[in-house]
């Protein structure tokens, strides 16, 4: 089958010598289209770097990245922006939203940088799917964590981009509210068809995954 | 698209006849006042020097005294006399006042159209580009259906074969007890048995059927899912019904191993679900608690209402589920490594159908060690 994300013997290393940190060690994997791919490891066994080079965040020493078959690391760093903007949604740790801009600002932003039009039935429906309706003018300030957590989870799925990249998405988050994030997140990619790779180190959101990759010192060891 | 494409090709060439309209209206507008011009400074002339008419007029239109045409030299050195007077009388701007108007209003509305014209274009172009852009994306976007179309006839495929695998297996399984039970029968017809003989007979035929209702109750399950679920109908159902009638529908079987369940005490919530099995899907959940509890423990359910969803956490004090098997047991036709469950019949099914109605309707179903034994699975439901 033709994957939509894949990555062929890629290396990134950390330091020179003997302090050398093999964050990527000769990985290859390859992620369907509509798959839901968990990525459980330890910390500091090379998952997040993993994720960055998959969205293009970072780029590694060796080996390539190829989305729908392309490879990203080919393109100009102009070009590569665009490509990540309406290729990818990510969604990190911390909620990384813009304080001075309220719920709804905050969600078409990226769109808005892409200089798309704004779907506005279509980020609604986002927005009654978490619940957010009576808040899109609150500022993310005046929001508990899980609630900011939804309004990110919109944010990268407003773009409609077909693969979402999640870093620990529910970190910071009770179990109970980690739970309904995860099952927020996971019926939404479903529901818009879309590829979902999550960085996890929490063997019961892992259970959820349609896939589980386990990296240790940068390499795939259980697939 | 086409109309619009006509309809800005109609504009363009409209705007260049307008153009040229326009500037040829002013071109002979300029070529008439000059005449005018002209007329005057002539009259003007005659009228100062009456004596000078016929010498007037023939200079005007070019003629030397003669009346013959005025050769190149003599043009050229009038001209120059001419000149030179008008310096002499300090008139050094020349007396085109009104032509030059023309000619800057020609030059200005040349220019202005000239602009029109390129911002056309450029509006063209941009449009051609966005069109070469929304055409990019429905390439990938049909790119991306394939692929996801791919990957169900694929999945599909392999499932049918794994079905088929299974039915094949059960049916062979379901030979041995048959053939045993047979045996038995054979035996008790044709040997004289002693009263304790026949009592372990009688006890091991009974586990023998017991054992073909479990095999039936697998290809049961089987059937579920060959139906490929698609008769999900979901409808407004309270919680709390489903609860209680999945919890009644182990209770014997709890009741044979002296489990208790309880269910603590919640506020019901309607949820727009396929009450029935989803029901069934609760009722795997229980089946499983009890298959894999000893006797004389406790199940527990428990109901939090959340934002979105509702989370039903079902705690039992059984064998527990290794950390490194919780993602395996939801698979399709997994069945567990440890030895207690193998001793249990089954065909692996019965987590995988609940996984999936849950997940059919928008949901998550996943599993925790409880403490300080057991498993707790918390199932996560959509409110309406």
């Amino acid at each position: 089958m033709k994957p939509i994300l894949e990555t062929r013997d890629l290396v990134k290393y950390y330091g020179q010598g003997e302090n050398v940190v093999k964050a990527i060690d000769h990985t290859d994997l390859r992620i369907a289209a509509g798959e839901f791919t968990a990525i459980v490891g330890r910390s500091g066994s090379g998952k997040s770097t993993l994720l960055h080079m998959l969205g293009g965040l970072d780029r590694p020493d060796s080996g390539k990245v190829l989305i729908e078959g392309k490879d990203i690391f080919n393109l100009k760093d102009e070009r590569l922006a665009m490509f990540r903007r309406r290729k990818i949604g990510f969604i990190f740790q911390s909620y990384n939203l813009i304080s001075s801009l309220n719920v709804w600002e905050n969600i078409v932003f990226p769109i808005g940088l892409d200089g798309r039009k704004v779907d506005h039935d279509f980020v609604m429906d986002i927005i009654r799917k978490i619940r957010m309706e009576d808040k899109i003018h609150a500022l993310p300030s005046t929001l508990s964590g899980g609630q900011q957590q939804r309004v990110a989870i919109a944010r990268a799925l407003a773009a409609r981009p077909a693969i979402i990249l999640a870093d620990e998405p529910t970190g910071n988050l009770d179990s109970r509210t980690e739970m309904e994030v995860i099952s927020l997140l996971k019926s939404c990619v479903r529901d818009y068809g879309q590829t979902l790779v999550m960085i996890t180190h929490d063997e019961t959101i892992a259970q959820m995954a349609d896939r589980v990759l386990v990296i240790e010192d940068g390499k795939v060891v259980r697939s | 698209m086409d109309r619009r494409k006509y309809q800005r090709v109609v504009l363009l060439a409209g705007l260049l006849f307008l153009l040229v309209a326009v500037e040829s209206v002013l071109a002979y507008q300029m070529v008439q006042s000059e005449k005018a011009r002209q007329q005057v400074i002539l009259g003007n002339q005659v009228t100062a020097n009456p004596e000078l008419e016929s010498r007037i007029v023939q200079s005007f239109y070019g003629k030397d005294e003669a009346g013959e045409d005025l050769t190149k030299e003599q043009q050229e050195i009038f001209r120059q006399k001419g000149e030179a007077l008008s310096n002499q009388y300090g008139y050094t701007s020349g007396s085109y006042v009104t032509a030059n108007r023309y000619v800057y209003g020609m030059a200005m509305i040349l220019l202005l159209g000239m602009a029109g014209m390129i911002a056309l274009f450029l509006a063209e172009q941009k449009q051609i580009s966005n069109l070469n852009t929304a055409v990019e994306y429905q390439k990938q976007e049909q790119e991306e259906l394939e692929l996801r179309f791919e990957k169900v006839m694929k999945m599909l495929a392999r499932e049918e074969q794994e079905t088929k695998a299974l039915v094949t297996d059960i049916s062979h399984q379901l030979k041995t007890p048959i053939a045993s039970l047979k045996m038995g029968y054979e035996i008790a017809q044709t040997t004289s048995l002693t009263k304790e003989e026949e009592q372990n007979l009688e006890k091991q035929g009974y586990e023998e059927v017991q054992r073909l209702e479990r095999l039936l109750e697998s290809l049961l399950n089987l059937s579920k899912l060959e139906a490929k679920l698609i008769q999900l109908q979901p409808a407004e159902c309270s919680l709390k019904e489903m609860l209680t009638q999945a919890v009644s529908s182990v209770y014997m079987k709890a009741f044979d191993k002296a489990i208790q369940i309880s269910m603590e005490d919640f506020t019901d919530r309607k949820l727009e679900l396929d009450a029935k099995w989803t029901c069934e899907a609760f009722a795997n959940l229980l089946d499983n608690a009890i298959k894999y509890s000893s006797e004389h423990t406790e199940i527990q359910l428990c109901v939090h209402i959340l934002t979105s969803y509702v989370l039903i956490e079902i705690a039992d004090q059984g064998i527990g589920i290794e950390p490194e098997e919780a993602a395996d047991i939801f698979k399709r036709f997994h069945r567990g490594k440890n030895p207690m469950v193998k001793e249990q019949e089954g065909s692996g099914v019965g987590l995988y159908l609940t996984r999936k109605i849950v997940e059919e309707q928008g949901g998550t179903v996943s599993v925790k060690p409880g403490y300080p034994v057991g498993s707790i699975f918390r199932v996560m439901l959509p409110m309406a």
